[in-house]
């Protein structure tokens, strides 16, 4: 109803030819991001909210706690956005100042009273996943699966937790945890074959 | 460690990777994205770092009067934050047959229930098929989510302060009426071209790759792209904003469109009056 405009003259190119910098992200999208022009900032956003968000919350297992990461890590990416370098993926920065910013809250007295009053009842605690199956009941065995695996991650001792996220929800690689966590490549092997496991163990309980 | 232990460790080790790896990326709150969104991309989460913003410095809860500081602030901001926000979107409609997808979450027209259950201020929303649906936010908006569309929907204007809201439209159209309650705050609808800024009227925005059509039936909307401000619209005008290095142009709305207009106008219109 609303085309009677016509073609367009001038077809754009869908794609710039341009070097990706991360999902979506490319080198003029960062210096974009570091003029502080919007339509940058707001690609910047769109494409590392869910990286950001998602770590935080598997690494926290809650929602309130990942929220005010996520708000802390965007707002110091925004603080440092004019020293930000265009070459660079800016992703295993992010990774690193969320998994930092977690660390910082398990030590932290507000954490330990949050984390105790949590319980698996607490719908903060165990979001239902946002899931695009038609199927109900295939949804909702997936999000219980989901919920009970996050549950398991949950009682792992936060030393554990850590390097079997950055693992297999991250996926990243040994040296790669290890260079993040300061740790020796031996010792991130070792914690990871630990946590998985006591992981293993918790799953029993939590979806037997 | 026997060879039956050992082989016992390596399956629970296998399955309890497995089960790490099959988690799928956690749905934050779409209001809570839209508004870090906007605090991001305007700068404004520089500036509020303090307590109550939701921000959490490292190492100011290790203090316990920062902590009895920060609780009471918060309960404080909480208190008029929780009474701000005007009422948010409800469904009034459901029209057509196809599929309706709430933040990731599709459903069929035929679940109304479902659709207004899993409807918040700021879901995604997209339209598949020959699907809409009409939402109304109290005495604000009345908004027509039109078939083949995917937005973001404004989140609920503020009672006393953030009274102007944003959208997020991709696709489609998005059908816009502002009602008493919306006097004072302005509604901006982003598409890839452009701004569309609503502070009172009867308006349809539709985009796709090519353009956006800013339609106006009466009332007041302005267009701004690429840093350029069109200016108000006149009624019964529309103004079509290029992707491509065109000029907008002006031009009358189609007669068909009008009178589709003012039949969603006639639909939603005596709802968002009504007390």
């Amino acid at each position: 109803m609303n085309e009677p405009v016509g073609k367009p003259q001038h077809q754009v190119p869908k794609v710039d030819p341009r070097e990706e910098r991360g999902p979506g992200l490319s080198v003029s999208d960062l210096e974009g991001v570091r003029a502080g022009q919007e339509e940058a900032l707001e690609r910047f956003f769109n494409a590392c909210f869910d990286l950001v968000y998602g770590l935080a919350f598997r690494l926290t297992g809650h929602r309130q706690a990942a929220e005010d990461v996520t708000q802390e890590v965007f707002l110091r990416a925004h603080k440092a956005a004019p020293t930000l370098d265009p070459q660079r993926d800016p992703r295993p920065w992010l990774r690193t100042i969320t998994a930092n910013l977690c660390r910082d809250r398990w030590r932290s007295f507000a954490s330990k009273v949050g984390r105790h009053a949590v319980s698996r009842d607490d719908e903060d605690a165990a979001p239902p996943l946002a899931s695009s199956e038609p199927a109900a009941d295939a949804g909702l065995l997936r999000a219980e699966k989901q919920a009970a695996v996050q549950g398991a991650l949950d009682r792992l001792p936060t030393d554990l937790r850590e390097v079997v996220v950055l693992r297999d929800y991250e996926g990243l690689e040994h040296t790669e945890i290890a260079a993040m966590l300061g740790a020796s490549h031996a010792a991130v092997r070792k914690r990871y074959s630990r946590a998985l496991t006591r992981l293993g163990e918790l799953l029993k309980d939590e979806w037997p | 460690m026997s060879d039956f232990e050992r082989q016992e460790r390596d399956i629970a080790q296998r399955g309890a990777q497995d089960a790490v790896r099959s988690l799928g990326v956690p749905a934050a709150e779409a209001d809570f994205r839209c508004r870090l969104q906007a605090q991001f991309v305007s700068g404004e989460i520089a500036t509020e770092s303090g307590p109550g913003s939701g921000v959490v410095p490292p190492g100011r809860s290790r203090f316990l009067g920062g902590l009895v500081a920060f609780a009471v602030a918060a309960a404080l901001a909480l208190a008029v934050v929780g009474l701000n926000p005007l009422p948010g979107p409800r469904v009034m409609g459901i029209n057509g047959s196809g599929v309706v997808e709430i933040d990731g979450q599709a459903f069929s027209t035929e679940d109304a229930g479902l659709i207004a259950a899993a409807l918040r201020p700021g879901s995604r929303i997209a339209t598949l098929g020959d699907a809409s649906v009409d939402l109304i936010y109290g005495g604000t908006l009345g908004v027509r989510v039109e078939p083949h569309t995917s937005a973001v929907l404004p989140r609920a204007a503020g009672r006393w302060f953030g009274r102007d809201v944003r959208s997020q439209l991709d696709a489609g159209e998005l059908a816009i009426r502002t009602g008493p309650a919306f006097a004072g705050g302005a509604c901006v609808v982003r598409t890839p071209q452009g701004d569309t800024t609503i502070t009172g009227t009867l308006v349809s925005v539709y985009t796709n790759d090519e353009l956006t059509c800013v339609c106006l039936i009466e009332g007041n909307a302005s267009v701004a792209t690429g840093g350029q401000d069109l200016g108000t619209i006149p009624d019964r005008k529309r103004w079509v904003v290029f992707s491509d290095d065109r000029e907008p142009v002006l031009l009358d709305i189609e007669a068909i469109h009008e009178a589709h207009l003012e039949s969603f106008d006639s639909q939603l219109g005596a709802r968002l009056s009504a007390p």
